[in-house]
């Protein structure tokens, strides 16, 4: 195996990362501010791939340009989310929300075979296959554009939290519960946000993959397992963080393909969770 | 302005506090003094609406204020600066008193209020970039404080500021509340340090196992023989 393979798995890993760290964003977001384990994140994901798939199927709307419907349509979703799935729970105990986010992760993927059938849909645009070669290095043009974006949405993203008072409130809440409400900020209306922004930013992130990624109902399981690694592996709550776990992470599972073969580059992943776990076993909620 | 009525409170099945009345008049300031777990925290918990009370009634500017989610309350001009000051350490000194002026009102004046509040406490000009959580005890006091006043409260309620303080850095916070007071701003001021809080207050009330035992002008109160051998150990 020569250099140049190596170092086209590991350019493929990182211009993965974008995504996987948009979804890992998106997690600690909701985990942060609500306190919900989302086991549906990646449900939230196969539901921006299938809407910009539609948008382009029945309207020839562009995947990128649909990012503009695809998030605002997740962003609602997620406010419905919260506001009648989480909310009732949000006293209940922990093992109560897990099968809840659990059970809708099922339902979703059932809802998607219902509605669009376990086929393997694609979306093929004129740049599908554009590749910029490298020093013998293929740069897939629209795995660059979906890191691109990815960066983008996440450099937005902080800027809205560390810029705006809404941002500020946000963080707040996640912080001190109570003093935010002493400071006249209803938690209630941020959890709307947070789950409305989490679930925006992982359907942004299913968008910004269709013109080169598979859609199919059970898509979503892969990224939320990433998701989980990054969150674990990276400082929880920080989106710095989460990019460079996002990137290790990335960058191992594209290795784990190269060496161990397809169907193996999560078990790389999952070598480094088990590992994280083993050195840092506060894991999740645990602080650095 | 604030009357305090019959006011029970619990948590569970655990009676906290039976049967207490308070009040706060325009511009005065009061003092609620009484040992651990008499229930003073449990009081402003119960005031600003992050505990519901169990029965009696809590009145601002002779509106009931009750059952008003703590936002409400904060919007009406109550601070509250909760034991253990509970600054939100991962921000700085500036983001935290811009979050004391978050809602409508306040937000208009925060350019003056932050000039205000750092004409008060300079030395929360010189930390402003500084994150919360690296401040040292006395100066987190000060921001928390600091805080509330970006509110532009009517009423500042303040839970045991001189809590976990050295002697000296509790004389400097105590010389701070009376230049707020000084402002015009009725104070609130729940203190296991009775002889600095009836120092500073106009009136005071004693609060034991959940019920008032004594009130009166501090003055009486720090001549009470009772309040002197239970509180000041003379
Ligand atoms: N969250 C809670 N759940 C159950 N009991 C509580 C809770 N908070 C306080 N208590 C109980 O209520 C009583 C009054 O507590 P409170 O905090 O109001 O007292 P305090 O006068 O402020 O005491 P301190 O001087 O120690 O701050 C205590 O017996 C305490 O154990
Ligand atoms: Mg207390």
């Amino acid at each position: 195996m020569d250099l140049t393979t190596i170092f086209q798995a590991v350019i493929t890993g990182v211009l993965m990362a974008g995504i996987y760290a948009l979804v890992a964003i998106g997690l600690t977001l909701i985990f942060g501010v609500v306190r919900i384990v989302n086991f549906a994140q990646g449900e939230f994901v196969m539901l921006g791939m299938y809407v910009t798939w539609w948008l382009w199927k029945a309207g020839g709307i562009d995947p990128y340009l649909s990012l503009l419907i695809t998030m605002p349509v997740l962003f609602v979703f997620g406010v419905l989310v919260q506001r009648f799935l989480f909310r009732p729970i949000l006293s209940a105990p922990d093992m109560a929300q897990i099968f809840l986010t659990v059970g809708l992760s099922v339902v979703l993927m059932n809802a998607a075979l219902f509605f669009f059938t376990a086929d393997f849909r694609s979306v093929k645009t004129t740049y599908s296959e554009w590749a910029l070669r490298v020093a013998g290095i293929t740069l897939s043009v629209p795995r660059i554009f979906a890191f691109a974006g990815a960066l983008v949405l996440a450099g937005l993203l902080t800027l809205f939290l560390s810029k705006t008072d809404i941002g500020k409130a946000l963080r707040a809440v996640a912080q001190d519960r109570e003093v935010s409400m002493l400071l006249g900020i209803d938690p209630e209306r941020m959890y709307l946000l947070a789950v409305g922004l989490g679930a925006a930013l992982a359907g942004a992130a299913g968008g910004l993959i269709v013109p080169f990624f598979y859609v199919f109902p059970t898509v979503g399981v892969v990224f939320v397992l990433i998701a989980f690694v990054v969150v674990i592996l990276g400082t929880l709550g920080s989106i710095q963080g989460a990019l460079l776990a996002s990137l290790i992470v990335g960058v191992a599972e594209s290795l784990g393909i190269l060496f161990a073969g397809a169907d193996l580059g999560l078990v790389v992943v999952f070598a480094i969770l088990v590992a994280t776990l083993i050195l840092k076993p506060s894991g999740l909620m645990g602080q650095a | 302005m604030l009357e305090v009525k019959d006011l029970d409170a619990a948590y569970g099945e655990v009676m906290v506090l039976r049967g207490v009345g308070l009040s706060v008049g325009r511009g005065e300031s009061v003092a609620v003094i009484g040992a651990n777990g008499a229930g003073k925290s449990t009081l402003l918990r119960a005031i600003s609406s992050l505990l519901r009370p169990r029965g009696g009634a809590i009145l601002f500017d002779s509106n009931r204020v009750d059952h008003l989610p703590p936002y409400e309350v904060a919007a009406l001009g109550i601070a509250h600066v909760p034991e253990g000051r509970r600054v939100l350490p991962d921000m700085t000194v500036e983001e935290n008193l811009e979050l004391g002026a978050y809602l409508p009102g306040p937000k208009a004046r925060r350019r003056e209020s932050l000039a205000w509040v750092y004409g008060i406490f300079p030395r929360l000009a010189e930390r402003r970039r500084q994150r919360a959580g690296t401040l040292s005890g006395g100066e987190q006091q000060m921001l928390a404080i600091g805080r509330g006043l970006m509110l532009r409260p009517r009423l500042l309620m303040l839970d045991e500021p001189s809590l976990g303080l050295a002697p000296l850095v509790v004389e400097v916070t105590f010389q701070k509340i009376a230049e707020v007071r000084k402002e015009g701003i009725a104070i609130l001021l729940v203190e296991q340090n009775v002889q600095r809080a009836l120092g500073l207050a106009d009136r005071g009330y004693v609060l034991d196992g959940g019920r008032v035992v004594l009130e009166g002008p501090s003055q009486d109160l720090l001549e009470n023989p009772h309040v002197k051998v239970a509180y000041l150990g003379l």
